[in-house]
């Protein structure tokens, strides 16, 4: 059950009405008991007095009219409302009566009358005595009357008799109850009705259209759109049933749309996955292309260097070869032997150039993740790139701290060993040209992490072109000197690694930092 | 949530109290009926049905009345509602227009109505030059006609006292009247004052009908009430067979007389019984309208009337099914 507000309204109506009610009746009714209380008082005063006057006239001659004192006191009494009319002597016995049967019976015997207070009356000079019994329906009066009456010796005298009445209010009282009680009821029946019309008209006007406007919601909230209020009225009502309807309306055109979006959704995703399938596809060939590519211009770059690298030990093996062709009986058997160590050394020398070579242009991605000494890393890309840096005058630091020769880290070794390589052919390439030519490899290393550090001679980075620097196809060379991949590459390896390649703009000279960490399983 | 069956309960009970209230107060109860009678022994089961408790007082309220002129004068200026009048006031109150209903025949007077004369008249001639006391109601009149229809006496040979019965007993007393046209209990308080009846009702059988009458728009509207009260009325009747005694000393009390009188008023009356009134007052030809007729004839002749009064417009026959 719920509480209905519109029952509140005509349901306190009805407590007023029928508060009021009582109230009017409690009120009527006690206003009418008193002006009837105060009337029969006054008519029983005026009827009594008059009817003592008349019996006055006829039972004080000498000789006693009776029979017309009787049919004056049963005229008097011809009233519904007279319960008792009657005349004592003074000694209480009943001389004429409203009831026949009653006179000449001593006046005690008749029920209400009570001689203390007819006696009141004959020995005082009170007029009347009249009052109302306890439950003041009854009036009950007393009036002296003068008879005359032989006495035992047959003379006539005048003797104080007592003129008893008793006059029931009863019948106005009920009367005027029942009056009272018939308006009140009347105007709560009234006011009941009313109520019941408000009520009524509360239930046709809002009850029973919020019901059919909630039972809408309810359906809408099932998803039922079919339903319709559709409530009649120009009142706040009608206008949120329109409301309600169209915004029914609208919601239905919306789901259509969206049903039909939905339906071809599936159709667009689908062929946007496979686009961008494709482009992806696109994307992983065009970073292999170009991952290829970088490390090849790196490799091309390096090529110039290897060939001094190479041919240098070359010119010593043929110088070498040339002293062994000439060597006579006077060259010892231990210069011999010393010229074929020194041959051997200088190809040894030459194999690892070219091993040092095969291991970084066979690195790829899909290198696993090994525990790699930082010497090594760094020996292999100084072994393949040294001889470059002395032919164009640059001097080369390579310098370790924290002790970090005997550091190991886990990593793809031969891609980190091309970001190296990467920052140092770049460093080459920025102070080839200046007076001051150096670069400087620094290594530090902690519990955590490892940075490789390389610094040149150039003056820094603008902070325009540091903002640039790592985007792909992006570079200050010319093209026959890059490709403008290598940077952005090596970004990509260092977050690979969850580690990270920027450029120190604090320094004066341009400085990269490749920090990585040292326990890694890549990303 | 539980407010709601209350409130639905509260309302519904407050309904019934307004209905119960409006029907209530719509039964409002009427005034006692206000019932006139004077003394005459045929009268008397009123007063006794009253004093038994038969009749209730809230219903019915008796006026007792000293003599009969003033019964039917209150009746007539509708000081009552019913009064137990004669037929022959019934007459002359329907010739005035005075609409009403008989309700019974409470007596038909056999003896009761009679003409007592001092002792030194031996015959009716005999009232010859005389002064005659009559009892200043219709009936009065009708029996000195009688009387001297029988005697052959003019009117103009009496002298006429019209007066209330109460007054006739002094009158005789006082030496002035010589012949007294009365009815009990006046009757038999003269008989022991040495007065002879002379004639008496008996000798003319079914013409003294004493009735119970009502106001037609009393009538019409209280017939429960009035259909209570005739129903009591044969109660009485047969409590005064049943308690001879008891009744004997409730009347003869109430009239003035001694016990031993009783027997002797009820031997001038004739008291209908339920079977009797039926006939009288109900079937296709009710008893009461020849005598009626008679009593309206003589009447004319008598000069108390001047048209013939039909009394069946005052019988409604219905009336008899329901006692």
């Amino acid at each position: 059950m719920r509480l209905r507000i519109v029952l509140i309204i005509p349901l306190v109506l009805v407590l007023l009405s029928t508060g009021f009610s009582l109230m009017f009746y409690f009120v009527t009714n006690g206003q009418a008991a008193n002006i009837i209380r105060n009337q029969d008082l006054l008519k029983v005063k005026l009827d009594i007095t008059r009817l003592q006057n008349i019996l006055y006239s006829l039972l004080t001659e000498d000789a006693t009219d009776l029979e017309t004192a009787r049919l004056n006191l049963s005229v008097t009494a011809m009233d519904n409302n007279i319960k008792k009319l009657l005349v004592t002597a003074e000694n209480d016995v009943v001389l004429i009566a409203n009831r026949y049967n009653w006179e000449n019976l001593s006046a005690n015997s008749i029920s209400g009358y009570k001689n203390i207070e007819a006696k009141k009356i004959k020995l005082s000079n009170h007029q009347e005595l009249i009052f109302a019994d306890e439950e003041e329906t009854l009036l009950i009066g007393y009036y002296p009357v003068v008879i005359k009456l032989e006495n035992v010796e047959g003379f006539p005298i005048k003797q104080r008799g007592v003129l008893y009445i008793e006059y029931s209010m009863e019948n106005k009282l009920l009367k005027a109850k029942r009056v009272a009680l018939n308006q009140s009821a009347t105007i709560g029946m009234v006011l009941f009705g009313v109520s019941f019309v408000i009520g009524l008209m509360l239930h046709m006007l809002v009850s029973r259209r919020l019901s059919k406007l909630t039972l809408v919601a309810k359906e809408i909230s099932k998803g039922n759109l079919e339903l319709k209020s559709n409530l009649r009225g120009n009142d706040e009502l009608g206008a949120l049933s329109s409301a309600f309807d169209e915004m029914i309306d609208r919601r239905k055109i919306a789901e259509k749309e969206l049903r039909h979006v939905n339906e071809n959704l599936e159709e667009i995703v689908e062929q946007r996955s496979d686009e961008l399938e494709e482009k992806k596809q696109e994307l992983l060939e065009t970073q292999a292309h170009a991952h290829h590519a970088s490390k090849m211009s790196a490799l091309g770059e390096m090529a110039g260097g290897m060939a001094h690298e190479i041919n240098s030990p070359l010119q010593a093996i043929t110088l070498l070869t040339y002293k062994l062709k000439k060597a006579n009986l006077s060259t010892s058997a231990e210069q011999r032997s010393e010229i074929a160590n020194r041959i051997d050394e200088t190809v040894y020398r030459i194999s690892n150039i070219i091993e040092s070579l095969r291991k970084m242009s066979r690195g790829s991605s899909s290198d696993p993740f090994e525990v790699a000494a930082l010497k090594d890393i760094v020996d292999n890309v100084i072994g393949i790139t040294k001889e470059r840096y002395f032919i164009k005058g640059i001097i080369l630091k390579i310098i370790y701290h924290d002790n970090s020769e005997t550091v190991e880290a886990e990593c793809q070794q031969t891609l980190i060993g091309q970001i190296i390589i990467n920052l140092l052919n770049n460093a080459y390439d920025a102070v080839k040209e200046l007076e001051e030519k150096w670069i400087k490899l620094e290594i530090f290393s902690d519990d955590e992490k490892v940075d490789f550090v390389v610094t040149d001679s150039g003056k820094g980075i603008s902070e325009e072109l540091r903002e640039k620097i790592f985007d792909p196809m992006f570079t200050t060379k010319s093209i026959d000197e890059g490709t403008g991949l290598g940077l952005s590459l090596s970004l990509e390896i260092a977050r690979k690694h969850n580690g990270s390649l920027t450029v120190d703009a604090s320094s004066i000279n341009t400085r990269f930092i490749l920090s990585i960490p040292r326990f890694n399983k890549g990303t | 949530m539980r407010i709601i069956p209350v409130l639905s309960s509260s309302v519904k009970l407050i309904s019934v109290i307004f209905i119960l209230l409006v029907s209530a107060c719509n039964d409002t109860p009427d005034e006692p009926l206000r019932v006139g009678a004077g003394p005459w022994p045929g009268y008397e089961p009123l007063y006794l049905a009253r004093d038994l408790g038969f009749l209730k007082e809230s219903k019915v309220n008796i006026f007792e009345l000293p003599s009969s002129d003033i019964t039917m004068e209150s009746f007539r200026n509708h000081s009552t509602d019913v009064a137990a009048i004669t037929l022959d006031e019934t007459i002359e109150l329907l010739s005035e227009g005075t609409k009403l209903r008989i309700l019974t025949v409470m007596d038909v007077s056999h003896g009761g109505d009679a003409v007592l004369v001092r002792p030194e008249i031996k015959k009716l001639s005999d009232i010859k030059g005389k002064k005659v006391s009559i009892v200043n109601i219709p009936l009065g009149l009708y029996m000195l006609n009688r009387l001297l229809d029988i005697a052959g006496v003019s009117r103009n040979d009496i002298e006429v006292f019209p007066m209330a019965e109460t007054k006739q007993e002094k009158f005789y007393k006082d030496g002035k009247a010589d012949v007294v046209i009365t009815f009990e209990p006046v009757k038999t308080r003269l008989k022991k004052l040495g007065a002879n009846v002379i004639f008496d009702s008996s000798m003319i059988p079914n013409e003294i009908f004493d009735l119970l009458v009502v106001h037609e728009d009393v009538y019409l509207s209280r017939k429960d009430d009035l259909c209570e009260i005739t129903a009591q009325w044969f109660k009485t009747l047969q409590y005064m067979k049943d308690n001879h005694a008891d009744a004997a000393k409730r009347v003869t009390h109430r009239l003035g007389l001694e016990i031993s009188d009783y027997d002797g008023l009820l031997d001038g009356i004739i008291q209908p019984d339920i079977f009797t009134n039926k006939k009288l007052l109900g079937g296709e030809k009710p008893g009461l309208i020849e005598p009626g007729e008679r009593l309206s004839k003589v009447m004319i002749k008598e000069k108390q009337l001047k048209v013939l009064v039909d009394v069946n417009e005052a019988i409604d026959t219905s009336f008899t099914s329901c006692y």
